[in-house]
């Protein structure tokens, strides 16, 4: 991954609510939805606010008791997860908000403090894939109408 | 129109829908046992212009053939919308599981629905007809469709939040026989602006057939409409339980349904996160075109009001109970 590099939701099939501190994601497409552990939301916040991979990387360091090699990797882990489950793309062009600007820093620590260091986590929930209608209709009879098989009413 | 002419001409029917008048217009009687029942608790007879009028009409009854679909198969998408028939003033959907046709005409508040054969549905089209052009127009008048149960007291609404087999539909219906009342079992209206309110859509139910038994004050026959899909019945509760359904109560509390390993019920403190992961997934996988727009709602609802946790007991005689007493126990309850 480029340290320049930015990405951005993959919407308009990815939504997602910032609450509090805690994010639900939500993908349409696939029918999963997520939430993330706080230095997930904190890396969330600033990727979504158009920020490059390499701030990232330094804001998880100046926020976490972390050195800039595991703040890399488990960034660029973190990153990679998100792309696989396709909620985020690369950006194309410039970044879409604020350029490499912090998101407000937490307040209730101050500066010298760092938080304790806990590997990026993205939770992934299926259980509502069964009441999306994945499949769309192919079987259309020839008026275009859809011709699937009703069961009889009792 | 040409299936009203054919059939003898429209009939129509009017319903108060969180607080706005939905006229549905049938072109015979025959269609019409298929569609209104869930409504029958919130009919009116009022002489107002109505709202939204929805056309509901088959071509099974009818004998009139829908013309040829505008759109070719590839247009049809995932939740149903059809590519190409969405803008700012129409939707357009075609429900996967039923192939049922849902259009909205957003500026002149009418609605079409056709299916190919009224009397050859699934059985949760009997039980929640429309709901995609309910939840669209809805949408659009500060009302959310939410996917949850409703049970409460007049002045304390609490919201059921949960997937299938969370046991909220049994404990929606384990309500019914108790000092509370009833709204909903798997869907209702919240309003977006304002003090938040529930509004009853539809008087039905659906229970596992294996789980009847545990209902024995929904035993009457005219209750149990014996259609099975998937080992679920349909019930239609307005005619026995009508002092039981509300149209509506003022939102106060989500509760989550969990099925728990003890014999007591409890009920403890839940957050506003999963206040929202119970309502969210479920309510916009099912609604088609629901998005950022209906997350951003049930978020507003989740935050609004606090959550609990129902963890229900195997001894299901406590769990109406404690929700009396919960509301009985609450200060923002008593009138």
């Amino acid at each position: 991954m480029s340290p320049h590099e930015h990405y951005r939701i993959n919407s308009p099939g990815v939504i997602h609510e910032l609450f509090d501190n805690e994010v639900v994601i939500i993908n349409l497409d696939s029918g999963n939805y997520y939430s993330v552990n706080e230095i997930g939301l904190e890396i969330w916040k600033r990727l979504i606010n158009g920020m490059s991979l390499k701030k990232i990387i330094s804001s998880v360091v100046d926020l976490y008791d972390t050195d800039e090699i595991n703040a890399e990797n488990t960034v660029h882990q973190f990153i990679k997860e998100l792309s696989e489950n396709e909620i985020i793309v690369p950006s194309e062009g410039a970044p879409p908000t604020a350029v490499d600007s912090d998101p407000s820093p937490s307040e209730e620590l101050a500066p010298e403090i760092k938080r304790p260091f806990i590997s990026p986590q993205l939770k992934i929930y299926t259980d509502m894939q069964e009441l999306l209608l994945l499949d769309p209709i192919h079987e259309v009879d020839e008026t275009g109408w859809p011709s699937r098989e009703k069961e009889p009413v009792n | 129109m040409v299936a009203e002419v054919s059939s003898g001409g429209p009939i129509y029917k009017n319903y108060c829908i969180g607080d706005y008048t939905i006229q549905l217009r049938f072109p015979n009687q025959e269609i019409i046992p298929y569609q209104v029942p869930p409504f029958e608790h919130l009919i009116t007879e009022t002489e107002q212009d109505p709202d939204l009028v929805i056309y509901i009409w088959d071509s099974g009854t009818t004998g009139v053939p829908m013309p040829p679909a505008p759109w070719s198969s590839s247009d049809y998408m995932a939740r149903g919308e059809v590519r190409g028939y969405n803008d700012s003033r129409f939707n357009t959907a075609v429900h996967g599981g039923s192939d049922v046709l849902s259009i909205l005409d957003k500026k002149s508040n009418q609605a079409i629905w056709w299916a190919r054969d009224v009397r050859h549905l699934p059985t949760w089209e009997y039980g929640s007809p429309m709901v995609y052009i309910l939840s669209w127009w809805m949408s659009r008048h500060n009302r959310q469709f939410i996917h949850a149960g409703a049970v409460g007291k007049s002045n304390c609404g609490i919201l059921l939040a949960g997937k299938g087999g969370s046991g909220k539909s049994m404990t929606a219906l384990l309500c019914l026989n108790s000092d509370l009342l009833y709204a909903s079992d798997d869907y209702c209206l919240v309003n977006t602006a304002g003090s938040p309110v529930i509004y009853s859509i539809y008087s039905s139910a659906k229970i596992h057939e294996k789980d009847i038994h545990k209902l024995s004050h929904i035993s009457d026959k005219n209750v149990i409409q014996n259609i099975m899909d998937n080992e679920k019945l349909l019930l239609f509760l307005h005619q026995s339980f009508n002092d039981k359904i509300v149209k509506n109560f003022p939102l106060k509390y989500i509760f989550i349904p969990r099925i728990c390993n003890a014999v007591d019920t409890s009920i403890t403190k839940a957050t506003p996160m999963d206040a929202l992961k119970a309502l969210a997934p479920s309510t916009i996988f099912q609604l088609s075109r629901s998005g950022q727009k209906t997350f951003q709602n049930i978020t507003n609802i989740a935050k609004a009001v606090p959550g609990y946790f129902l963890n229900l007991g195997s001894d299901i005689s406590q769990i109406s109970a404690s929700i009396s007493d919960f509301i009985e126990n609450k200060q923002e309850c008593v009138s």
